[in-house]
């Protein structure tokens, strides 16, 4: 179990991919009011692959020693873009209507779950037909490793997908970037796990600034991310979990497009806190890439015990 | 839009087409049919989602109470959406206020496409040893029940009322838009015309499926491949147009396959830049080739020329004089020479009734014994004559 000293970071970086933007927030950068808690409680070691374990029982009683928070979610559509049309009218039915994901996180010091349940009248798992979408979650989650200070925050006329850049031409060591790839350093990476049916799993997705979102080569490696799901009777329960800490750094980039596996992830460990933003794509609503409903910004405090162990809520520095 | 060299330009003559599906075929067996497997850029080999696709198909046309619906079913209906809102300013320059238009549904496979079937040949066709067990070819999966589709489920149904029935054959293929909206849709920016000669293709390696283009194509020229979850299209097999020569090193290079293999001979291909090009004598010298629902506001690359059809019969058995069999009204819905034109406006009627008269003025005089340019273009002797990839 690794317990490190409480450390509230406040977070300027440009944090919203663009497939995450959040209209709310007038540049996509945290505000001083992060909208929910996620309270990540300690619970004893679990793995990914016991089946009757937390990670793939949604009933576990280690479920219950954590608070649900629940995240509410709006309708958004974002696209990069295209000087050739308008993607407003991409709205398939009213998007007035919120969306509200219950969420609950548990770690074991090595790994981490998050159970997700939420309403969704059908089950979509499959694209099988040209108007068939799948359903899908992604946690958002910035880095907060060592140079965060200098990701690129950026006025708020700076474009919104230039998450995770760092504007100081250093690299997440400290070491000079070469010469004409300041810009595309990668010091900020951002992770996004996105979780889809049809698989079964959690794809990590990383991006590091604007047009740098790599590929995750595929592992065999059952520790690094997880998932568990099902549905009934119009509600989704899905556990999304993944390693706490990463592979060492020589495995992350097998070449210019890829990552290894959990390449570049967030790092998360016990006693720190942490901005995350959820999405949502119902796959009957034909929400994909783009169309989707998100949250606002949120924070997950990974607890250095029980319930009582997390940090009381306070908002981010400013 | 993109800025190209030049652009591929297609005119099919509706007067020679007999409906014989080749041309689908041809495409078919080449890219389409999934028995091939060509690891080359852009091209799709993946057989359980290729097969219900046809990039080129043929579809029987017709107006009357229950009209043709198209392939795929309703693609020329208002619902199904696609082009663009506001498309074009007079001068025909995209308008700054125009919009991707994709609020149509998305066609399902089974319902609007059909499902995708193969025929019993091992059945029916005596092979080395063994008898044939079937006596008749028949398509497996059958397409059955209320909703059954194929993309020529209308095949020589015909509409109006007899004895003056009507239908044309309408050949369609991607129209390698000049504005394509396929390409305006796409958030990946996975589409795009190559420079060289205007071919619109989708990148398969940036395409995540998410059907944009699918939506946004008028025309529904893009086929989502569920399989491999990517949206594809025809490539106007552009690995022909790429190679030097033909398999005789004396021959020019080859043309795309369906206009190659066109038993009618109705297909015209050149490139824009070539005014002694048969394509475009046909568009811009005669004036006798049309776009086929320019309305959309994607300038399609392709052209038609309106088919001419025999004169009705009135109520006394006689031919009523100065009449056609296909609606002229029809037609005008269809086919017209810009953004500009309203579907069925007075302007197009009178635009292909000027049309016909040039044809049958020309015919007169080939039939007087005289010669006439335009009409020695439109019978194309030799396959050189309309297979003109090759002037550049």
């Amino acid at each position: 179990m690794k317990t490190k000293q409480l450390n509230i970071l406040k977070l300027v970086a440009p944090l919203a991919l663009a497939a995450l933007l959040i209209p709310a927030i007038s540049n996509g950068f945290p505000t001083d009011t992060n909208t929910y808690i996620v309270n990540s409680v300690e619970v004893g070691s679990f793995t990914f692959d016991d089946p009757g374990g937390p990670a793939n029982n949604a009933s576990h009683p280690d479920w219950a020693t954590a608070t649900a928070a629940d995240v509410s979610l709006a309708y958004i559509i974002f696209a990069s873009a295209n000087a050739y049309g308008g993607f407003d009218n991409w709205a398939k039915v009213n998007d007035n209507a919120a969306r509200l994901l219950s969420v609950k996180s548990i770690h074991d010091g090595e790994e981490i779950l998050f159970r997700v349940e939420y309403a969704d009248a059908t089950y979509d798992e499959n694209a099988h037909d040209t108007p068939r979408f799948f359903d899908a979650l992604a946690l958002l989650i910035p880095y907060t490793g060592v140079g965060w200070e200098h990701c690129k925050a950026g006025p708020t006329s700076e474009p919104l997908i230039h998450m995770g850049m760092r504007c100081d031409g250093l690299d997440e060591h400290g070491d000079e970037c070469p010469a004409g790839q300041e810009n595309n350093c990668k010091c900020c990476p951002t992770n996004i796990h996105f979780w889809r049916p049809d698989k079964v799993e959690v794809e990590n997705i990383v991006t590091n600034g604007m047009g740098t979102t790599l590929e995750t080569s595929e592992t065999d490696d059952p520790t690094l991310f997880h998932a568990s799901q099902g549905w009934e009777n119009g509600v989704w329960t899905v556990v999304m979990g993944r390693a706490m800490v990463g592979p060492p750094p020589g495995e992350e980039h097998p070449d210019a497009t890829h990552v290894g596996p959990g390449g570049y992830m967030v790092t998360l460990e016990a006693g720190t806190s942490h901005d995350t933003v959820w999405a949502n794509w119902d796959g009957d609503r034909n929400e994909r890439n783009g169309s989707k409903f998100i949250g606002l910004w949120g924070t997950l405090n990974i607890c250095t015990g029980n319930q009582a162990s997390c940090p009381p809520w306070t908002p981010p520095l400013p | 839009m993109a800025t190209i060299e030049k652009q591929v330009r297609m005119v099919f003559d509706l007067n020679k087409c007999l409906g014989c599906h080749t041309c689908t075929m041809a495409c078919k067996t080449q890219w389409t049919d999934g028995r091939v497997d060509i690891p080359l850029e852009n091209l799709p080999h993946n057989p359980e989602g290729l097969l219900y696709q046809y990039w080129n198909n043929v579809e029987t046309t017709y107006g009357g109470e229950t009209p043709s619906r198209g392939y795929p079913k309703g693609v020329f209906t208002p619902e199904m959406g696609g082009g663009f809102t506001n498309p074009t300013n007079p001068d025909g320059s995209l308008s700054d206020d125009h919009t991707v238009d994709p609020l149509g549904p998305l066609p399902s496979i089974h319902e609007d496409y059909g499902d995708a079937w193969e025929y019993n040949y091992d059945e029916v066709l005596k092979t080395e040893g063994g008898d044939a067990t079937a006596s008749q070819m028949v398509p497996i999966p059958a397409p059955d029940g209320p909703d059954a589709y194929s993309s020529n489920w209308e095949e020589d149904v015909g509409g109006g009322t007899y004895p003056n029935t009507h239908y044309f054959y309408l050949p369609r293929l991607c129209n390698h838009c000049t504005k394509p909206a396929c390409l305006a849709a796409c958030p990946k920016n996975a589409i795009y015309k190559r420079k060289e000669d205007g071919v619109v293709l989708i990148d398969q390696s940036r395409c995540e499926g998410y059907r944009r283009c699918v939506a946004a194509c008028p025309y529904k020229k893009i086929y989502y491949n569920a399989a491999k979850k990517k949206s594809q299209k025809c490539i106007f097999c552009y690995p022909r147009l790429e190679q030097d020569t033909g398999p005789n090193e004396f021959q020019p290079p080859r043309e795309n396959f369906c206009f190659n293999q066109c038993t009618g001979r109705i297909r015209f291909v050149g490139f824009d830049t070539n005014p002694v090009a048969n394509v475009n004598r046909l568009v811009d010298e005669f004036g006798v080739a049309l776009r086929l629902h320019p309305e959309y506001g994607t300038s399609p690359n392709l052209f038609y020329v309106p088919p001419l059809s025999p004169p009705k019969f009135g109520d006394n058995g006689k031919v009523i004089p100065n009449s056609r069999r296909i609606p002229v009204e029809l037609l005008a819905t269809m086919f017209g020479d810009d953004a500009s034109s309203t579907p069925g406006d007075p302007s197009r009627i009178a635009r292909i009734e000027e049309i016909f008269a040039l044809i049958e003025s020309e015919r007169a005089i080939v039939a007087a014994g005289g010669q006439s340019d335009l009409v020695e273009v439109l019978v194309a002797r030799q396959e050189i004559d309309r297979l003109q990839l090759y002037l550049g």
